[in-house]
């Protein structure tokens, strides 16, 4: 899906251009263009056989459409940050986006890509990632001032998966229980909260917490009965859940009970997945949650082995997608340009040596190309959006 | 002809084209000197002649490779610019008329300089060719400005070799004019906001309209232009990290800075700048 166009009045007036997928690998190849690992990412056809074609669309295209198409066939072809976007907004619209960046300059041209079901890449270009980071905080926004509040933790990633299918099934509870005209019981077994981590791992339901944060987990969880006890009673240390006498059922106490209802009120969910490269060449990646609650708008940054949960104002929110969105070094190249447009026969220096790379690996799935993530030591693949298991 | 055109597409492209603009100038010459009447047929083949001239020129503009040739120290973006590689007879190094495409190119491109060292034969050209002389040089008055940095690399131009030396600027805010880019008789950028800007080194921008309020005063400094020289000895600019190198062929465009090892430096050739006209070279005495 691709950004919607009732986003803003600004957002509709970025025009959208449709690339089919097929054309980009011939013309990046026949435009001589340099392609680096991160431009592996994206779901390109590789197949050679249709130049002709491609070359055919592309004298179609208008000298002045032609320059924005050839920003967006070298974005592509390699770019320096790419973040997959979603935004889920209330529990009705599911917003997927990319924002490729290919400048270091974190104020420079990039685009949004998207795809829809004919085989096209939809591409909008913005004048800078400011313009995205512009209208995620409006979602957070919300047209409602949020709150101020002082709250932060950091759990590690079991309790982290623990605290949120608690958090879905304190909603589920409060939802039958409205249903029902029956009041509410803050109290939740634990055999409950394990059958709500099966189900929020077994059903790929965005609207619940655990299926909207499982696609950029590293790992999908796998909590047996003693990793979700030792993590339910880490929680209750720390003061987020209680444990009863007989360690059957937990409670959320203030602290997470404040967060449960801001979860169950949320009006806005925003996923990022950040993945760049870093000074020395390796693969890394960022993943953040903001998600606005009723009051309040709050941060989770989810890293290899913990994750931070805060409240945070809008300013700071600013600040953390500016940030997301500043790559930090140019990837390293997966193929260099032909030799022949570079070669100078008359300058006889020896050739560079070439680029390092790890050992491929193929998506078994989808059969696209993986990436290495360096932070996580696991390939990931990005059509799927998922990680391969070791 | 494909985009971007093949050798021989360009070479059956380019022997017509002259073909057709002989012609055309003996049409010219003949109705000047002896004015036939109205609706004469020469007319008509001359009409004919000039469309033909201005579609192959549109057709040359669309087709002319666009190549990867450096790489921005700032953004780090490879750096594409359109360039006929098979030989100075295109008509991208036409120094009065160079047909070439809109740049796309990174927001902190400042200009294009280069050289150029010669290999084989000079190529027969119906227009003056500049460029420029036979080994790499800078313009220090731009390059010592704070915020400036150059990029030299090396490309083949049919037998000859060539070094485009790109210089970047960190903020166009503080930037100065720019010298006339590589072969062509202006410089020329596409903005961030997508507005071309144009003009001939010592002119006025042509976005600019401040000179008019300038002009109307009796400041004597008002249009006094910036005087451009030139350096071939790189070793200091280097040094100062203010000039980058790219190896030859570098398929990586990889950006280095160190002196050790830098193939530009005091490299032989002429230091002259060369203008190419019909097949000869001759001293330029417009330089840059």
């Amino acid at each position: 899906m691709m950004v919607e166009k009732n986003m803003n009045d600004a957002e509709t007036e970025v025009r959208e251009y449709l690339v089919p997928k097929a054309v980009v690998a011939p013309l990046q190849g026949s435009f001589n263009m340099v392609r680096n690992r991160l431009g592996e990412v994206f779901d390109v056809p590789q197949a050679q056989g249709n130049a002709a074609q491609a070359m055919q669309w592309w004298q179609k295209q208008s000298p002045e459409d032609q320059l924005t198409l050839r920003f967006i066939l070298t974005g592509l072809a390699s770019p320096a940050l790419v973040n997959n976007i979603a935004i889920l907004r209330g529990d009705t619209a599911l917003i997927e986006t990319t924002l490729v960046q290919q400048s270091l300059r974190p104020d420079d041209p990039c685009f949004l890509l998207g795809e829809d079901t004919g085989g096209n890449f939809k591409v909008r270009k913005l004048p800078s990632p400011e313009t995205m980071a512009g209208t995620l905080l409006m979602y957070l926004d919300a047209g409602v001032e949020p709150g101020v509040a002082d709250f932060k933790f950091e759990v590690n990633l079991n309790e982290f998966i623990v605290l949120l299918a608690t958090i879905d099934l304190q909603r589920r509870s409060n939802t039958l229980s409205l249903l029902e005209h029956e009041e509410a019981s803050p109290q939740l077994k634990l055999a409950d909260v394990q059958k709500s981590i099966a189900d929020g791992l077994q059903y790929p339901d965005p609207r619940w917490l655990i299926p909207f944060v499982l696609p950029i987990l590293p790992a999908k969880p796998n909590l047996d009965w003693n990793a979700i006890w030792q993590a339910v009673y880490s929680l209750s240390t720390r003061g987020i859940v209680k444990i009863s006498d007989d360690k059957t059922t937990v409670t959320l106490s203030e602290p997470g009970a404040l967060l449960a209802s801001e979860m169950e009120r949320r009006m806005t969910m925003i996923r990022i997945a950040s993945f760049g490269y870093d000074q020395q060449g390796k693969a890394g990646s960022t993943t953040t949650f903001l998600i606005r609650g009723e009051s309040l708008v709050w941060y989770m940054d989810v890293g290899a082995a913990s994750a931070v949960v805060a409240a945070i104002d809008l300013d700071k929110a600013g600040e953390l997608l500016m940030e997301l969105f500043k790559p930090s070094a140019a990837p390293p190249l997966a193929q260099a340009a032909p030799a022949a447009q570079v070669a100078a026969p008359k300058a006889a220096a020896p050739r560079a040596a070439p680029v390092a790379q790890q050992p491929a690996r193929v998506c078994p799935d989808c059969g696209q190309p993986a990436t290495w993530v360096e932070q996580y030591k696991r390939w990931y693949c990005y059509r799927c959006k998922k990680y391969l298991n070791p | 002809m494909n985009t971007p055109f093949t050798e021989n597409e360009r070479r059956e492209f380019l022997d017509q084209y002259f073909i057709d603009l002989q012609r055309a100038e003996e049409l010219d010459h003949t109705l000047v000197t002896a004015p036939p009447k109205r609706g004469s047929k020469l007319m008509e083949e001359l009409d004919a002649l000039q469309s033909r001239l201005s579609a192959a020129r549109q057709e040359y503009r669309q087709s002319v490779p666009v190549l990867p040739l450096s790489r921005c120290p700032y953004t780090m973006e490879v750096v594409y610019y359109s360039l006929d590689p098979y030989g100075l007879d295109g008509l991208w190094w036409d120094n009065q008329v160079p047909i070439r495409p809109v740049e796309v190119l990174p927001s902190t491109f400042f200009t294009l300089n280069g050289a150029l060292r010669f290999g084989g034969a000079i190529e027969k050209t119906p227009f003056p060719v500049r460029p420029g002389p036979e080994v790499p040089y800078v313009v220090p008055e731009v390059l010592s400005a704070a915020g400036i940095k150059a990029v030299v690399s090396t490309t083949a131009v049919g037998d000859h070799t060539a070094y485009p030396i790109f210089y970047f600027v960190e903020d166009w805010a503080s930037a100065m004019e720019p010298m006339n880019i590589w072969g062509a008789n202006y410089w020329s950028y596409l903005d961030r906001d997508g507005t071309l800007r144009h003009n001939e080194y010592g002119g006025v921008p042509i976005e600019d309209d401040s000179y008019l309020e300038e002009s109307e005063g009796d400041t004597a400094d008002g249009g006094e232009e910036a005087e451009y020289t030139v350096d071939f000895e790189l070793k200091k600019w280097v040094e100062q990290g203010k000039l980058l190198w790219i190896a030859p062929g570098d398929g990586a465009f990889n950006l280095r800075a160190e002196v050790s090892g830098c193939p530009y430096l005091d490299m032989p050739g002429s230091r002259v700048f060369s203008v190419i006209r019909d097949g000869e070279r001759y001293d330029d005495v417009e330089m840059i």
